[in-house]
């Protein structure tokens, strides 16, 4: 059977694997030219880690990924534990330093991913039920509940999107998934409403008072509450499906606005977090503190133009205009230096990487198996859209990895290590046919 | 199974839809950025910006005398101090500061407190100390080893020498005025350029001032020069300036002055060249640069130290005005020369009595006598006659009611020969009576002239017909190669015409007013035969009296080699006759190449100063 593994290898996934992780190395050589010389060390480091992250890919695509079913658990368990540690103890995500640190929560996802898609498969009858909703919930915002307070919000904020499209692939319940969505939404909308108003706006939106003030706030929560409790009296008594759709659309604004109250009110999202959050809509409200990053990063993709500068000849990425230019920001890089062009082949490499993936998705035929490649391309797609949004100025600049390309080891073995298991999982399901 | 499997398909299309959308979101924003580039907004803000440039500074045009041997102004070594924070190794800040701080007796930590906390990391030059001597320049250098990071650069300082009465025609420049920047726009000045305030300083101040260089360098993020990226545009400096004065003769006149409020003028009648001009009390222009605060102390001075009373304030002419009296007299033959008027002391006019100086009258007066003893009673007699059109007339063509265009700012603006309009206009009074025009006659009443004016009046008789523009501007040097880029060329600012005999007549009557007139014995020793006028204007009723003298000489010699010499000794000196003693020796000083105290030896004029004063010539 070994030998008919490697046969079937995905060569396809391999190469763009290594093709995105080579070029991130490119671009933070790149950095590492500049005269400061910082980055070198980060060169050096991210061979090592691009390496040892194929040794591990290797290893996870010869490892059963229905092997991993056995202890998922406790791995799950050892992982939330020592997020409650660094939650609490730590001034950091960080466990270690330099080339040995490692940032759990970024691990954390995965292990997170494995073990909901291990309960939805043993729950796999009830998956249309609202227990089996509400128990993955917990599985999946308790890590990411720890990672918030870390805090690191980026991370966090990963888990939900990455919920969505394993319960979605599941199968379960759209109305539960549709209600979490927009429930999700509303909170993060209400959560910074009030600096929005002050810096983006910077007038007085009368209608905002609703939310700012409590005494309308509260008022606004009864009436809604009133609706809530009208509606359900009278889908008691009428049956009719409107009474029913109005109790879930008014539902979705109570809980969204009353949870965006709460989280405002309770101050886990600190002020830097929010304005960082709303600062993308108008760089320029604040351009020497949190607008800095983007129009700076703004100025090197427009300096980029069409082909590029040239390899380390980007003004901007070269003389340290580009904040965290080997991590976060590592995309402005490319598009300063490698232009429109590189940023579209880059862009190009990523679909590829996609549409491979969902073709996995497809193809795949074992539950467990659909639901691990499910909340893969959902972490996926959800640290590109958010990291190349970011650097382009369409998303809030949250701070999260570009999967593959940024410096850092945690986030590089992670993302191998889900190749790792996507081509075992591939690999397996000829296996199943024979 | 199979309907699951399609319903998990239309999933994974739904998915597949929203990955898909932002590919095509994201590579339609790259193509926005990239090659429409319209997401940028022009900030002007530093710190957004790749490319700085600095401001090189010009070097000033330096001033000289017409020798041009040592430049009065010119420009000093003097230095700023600056930190580059980031290149200050942060185990040895305190020693480098503590170090820096006590060489440049700056208080303690204050170098830390300029540089707050936050830019310890910046590569921004961070200036703690300007006007810093060479000395301590060059302390700083012999701990250059430990004090990394302290940098210092050579700031062009104007300086001056010890001008004394030179300040008024040098002057001095100091920061731009928001109201001199909106008179100066469109003439390339900055909000924080120096600029002349005074004297030449001022008048020249375009030609002075040179422009700004610029050295665009590429910079980083902390403001790190990003090496081999510099493009310097080279500044322009100012060119020099070469005075028409000469210090021996300035510094005569200084001295023969004294401490006399009051001004002398030497100029060169056939070119207009002023050789010498001093106005007491001067101000010392290096004082204002030493500090700032002086400028109020001399402002706020009784005897106006600003003012260059050569040209900025007005005086009545007085008796000096019956030159030009003597001149209409002569070619309007209002008088013949040799018909006497009996004075007896005053003249009725109208009802009123007109005195003559002399109370007792000087009895029967030709033109020349009255013009050397200055009879009012002729001068009357003479005005009334010819009415006061025609000595306006006169009045006017030797320069008197207009502007000199002298080549310095602050020329007086009262400048006036009055008329019937004139007396109307102002003090709406509809009659010129008979008085005004005996006043007039002897240079009284609303007549109002400036010490240049009179110069010129000199000029005029000495060139027979002709007034040279008066100016102080000799050449334009290019301050680095020295080479001469313009010449002044002497320029006609009046002409009168008389018949030749009439000039002859008229110098031979102003040199006999001074061998035979008023001043005869203070010219009794003289080297220089000198011809002139004396003057004392009453100013207010307290009896205090301007004394003022107009002359020129050589008398024999070629007008060339002639030049005209005007006192004006004022009022509030108790020194009437100063202004004759005073011509008297410049006249003899620059004949004979004396300077002040062998002019008064040779002239055994001791006596003529005070005891206390009579030191200096032993």
């Amino acid at each position: 059977m070994k030998e008919n593994n490697f046969f079937k290898i995905d060569i396809f996934l391999i190469l763009v694997t290594v093709a995105l992780t080579s070029i991130g190395l490119v671009f933070i050589y790149s950095s590492s030219l500049n005269e400061y010389n910082k980055f070198f060390y980060s060169f050096q480091h991210q061979i090592i880690w691009a390496l040892s992250g194929l040794v591990i890919l290797i290893i996870f695509y010869l490892i059963s990924y229905q092997y991993l079913k056995n202890f998922i658990l406790y791995i799950y368990l050892f992982f939330l534990l020592s997020l409650f540690v660094i939650a609490i103890f730590s001034k950091s995500s960080w466990l270690g330093r330099g080339l040995i640190g490692i940032q759990p929560s970024e691990l954390a996802k995965l292990v997170s991913i494995l073990t909901l898609a291990l309960y939805l498969e043993k729950n796999h009858k009830d998956i249309k039920s609202l227990k089996v909703f509400l128990v993955s919930m917990v599985i999946m915002f308790i890590p990411m509940g720890l990672v918030l307070i870390q805090p690191d919000l980026g991370t966090a904020l990963v888990f939900f999107p990455t919920f969505l499209f394993m319960l979605f692939m599941a199968g379960a319940n759209i109305r539960y998934i549709t209600f979490l969505f927009f429930v999700g939404m509303l909170v993060i909308v209400f959560a910074v409403l009030p600096e929005f108003e002050k810096i983006i706006l910077q007038r007085d939106v009368k209608i905002f008072d609703v939310y700012t003030n409590n005494l309308y706030f509260f008022i606004f929560v009864s009436f809604l509450t009133l609706i809530i409790i009208v509606s359900l009296i009278g889908y008691k008594v009428t049956k009719k499906r409107i009474f029913y759709w109005i109790i879930f659309c008014v539902s979705i604004v109570l809980v969204g606005i009353t949870v965006g109250k709460m989280i405002k009110a309770s101050g886990v999202l600190k002020e830097y977090q929010i304005k960082r959050l709303i600062l993308f809509v108008d760089p320029y409200k604040d351009s020497n503190n949190f607008g800095y990053n983007l129009i700076m990063s703004l100025n090197a993709i427009q300096a980029g133009g069409f082909s590029g500068t040239g390899l380390g000849q980007g003004a901007w990425s070269q003389n340290s205009y580009i904040p965290e230019q080997t991590t976060d920001f590592i995309f402005s890089i490319i598009c300063e230096e490698w232009g429109f062009v590189g940023a579209s082949a880059v862009l190009i490499l990523y679909l590829g990487l996609f549409l491979k993936l969902f073709l996995h998705l497809k193809n795949i035929d074992d539950f467990y198996g659909k639901i691990i490649i499910s909340g893969i391309i959902g972490m996926f797609l959800t640290h590109f859209v958010v990291n190349v949004g970011m650097v382009i100025g369409l998303m809030p600049v949250t701070g999260i990895p570009l999967y593959f390309m940024s410096y850092g080891g945690s986030s590089l073995w992670t993302a191998m290590a889900c190749i790792g298991i996507v081509m075992n999982i591939n690999s397996k399901k000829f296996e199943i046919i024979d | 199974m199979a309907i699951e499997t399609s319903h998990l398909n239309r999933r994974i299309i739904a998915l597949l839809i929203i990955t898909l959308f932002f590919f095509i979101l994201f590579t339609a924003r790259l193509f926005s950025v990239q090659i429409v580039r319209g997401a940028l907004r022009e900030v002007s803000n530093k710190n957004h910006e790749l490319y700085r440039s600095e401001r090189i500074h010009p070097l000033r045009g330096r001033i000289y005398a017409s020798d041009s041997k040592i430049p009065l102004a010119f420009n000093s070594e003097t230095f700023s101090v600056f930190v580059i924070p980031a290149l200050v190794p942060k185990d040895k800040l305190d020693e480098i500061f503590a170090l820096t701080e006590s060489i440049l007796e700056l208080e303690k930590d204050y170098i830390m407190t300029t540089i707050s906390g936050s830019r310890l990391h910046m590569y921004t030059r961070v200036l703690i100390a300007s006007n810093v001597t060479l000395e301590k320049i060059i302390e700083l250098g012999e701990n250059k080893n430990i004090l990394s990071g302290v940098v210092w650069q050579n700031i062009p300082q104007r300086q001056a020498l010890e001008l004394r009465s030179l300040a008024h025609i040098v002057g001095y420049i100091g920061p731009i005025s928001p109201n001199e920047f909106k008179i100066r726009s469109g003439l390339n000045y900055s909000k924080d350029d120096l600029v002349g305030k005074l004297g030449v300083e001022k008048e020249y101040d375009t030609i002075l001032k040179g422009s700004y260089g610029q050295e665009i360098t590429m910079r980083d993020a902390k403001n790190k020069i990003v090496e081999n990226t510099s493009s310097i545009i080279p500044p322009v400096n100012g060119n020099d300036i070469v005075l028409t004065i000469d210090t021996r003769i300035q510094e005569l006149c200084e001295k023969a002055l004294g401490e006399r409020t009051g001004s002398i003028i030497v100029m060169k009648p056939t070119t207009g060249e002023i050789l010498a001009m001093v106005s007491y009390p001067y101000y010392e222009p290096n004082k204002i640069y030493e500090d700032n605060n002086n400028i109020t102390k001399y402002n706020t001075n009784q005897q106006k130290p600003f003012f260059n009373r050569a040209l900025m304030s007005s005086y009545s002419p007085a008796s000096t005005f019956k030159v030009v009296m003597t001149t209409a007299i002569l070619e309007e033959k209002v008088l013949p020369t040799n018909q006497t008027v009996r004075c007896t002391g005053s003249l009725r006019v109208g009802d009123r009595y007109f005195h003559c100086h002399q109370r007792r009258g000087h009895g029967y007066m030709d033109l020349k006598n009255a013009l050397a003893e200055s009879c009012n009673v002729y001068y009357y007699t003479a005005g009334l006659k010819m009415g006061p059109e025609i000595i306006a007339n006169y009045a006017r063509k030797y320069g008197y009611g207009s502007s000199t265009k002298v080549d310095l700012p602050g020329e007086s603006s009262l400048l006036i020969v009055p008329d019937a309009n004139y007396k109307y206009r102002n003090f709406n009074q509809e009659t010129w009576f008979d008085g005004d025009t005996a006043n007039l006659s002897i240079g009284q009443g609303y007549l109002m002239v400036t010490t240049l004016q009179m110069a010129n009046m000199m000029a005029m008789i000495v060139n027979e017909g002709k007034v040279y523009k008066p100016h102080f501007l000799k050449e334009i040097r290019d301050q680095d190669t020295g080479e001469t880029i313009k010449t002044y060329e002497k320029e006609i600012l009046h002409t009168l015409d008389l018949k030749k005999e009439n000039w002859k007549l008229l110098k031979q009557a102003l040199r006999y007013s001074v061998t035979d007139g008023t001043s005869s014995t203070v010219f009794m020793r003289n080297s220089v035969k000198v011809a002139g006028k004396t003057g004392t204007g009453q100013v207010g009723r307290d009896g205090h009296l301007n004394a003022c003298f107009v002359a020129y000489g050589p008398y024999d010699a070629e007008i060339e080699d002639q030049f005209v010499v005007v006192t004006m000794v004022d009022s509030d000196n108790d020194w009437e006759w100063w202004a004759v003693k005073a011509a008297s020796i410049v006249f003899h000083g620059i004949n004979k190449d004396l300077d002040f105290v062998n002019s008064v030896k040779d002239l055994r004029a001791q006596w003529w100063f005070k005891q206390d004063e009579r030191k200096q010539f032993f």
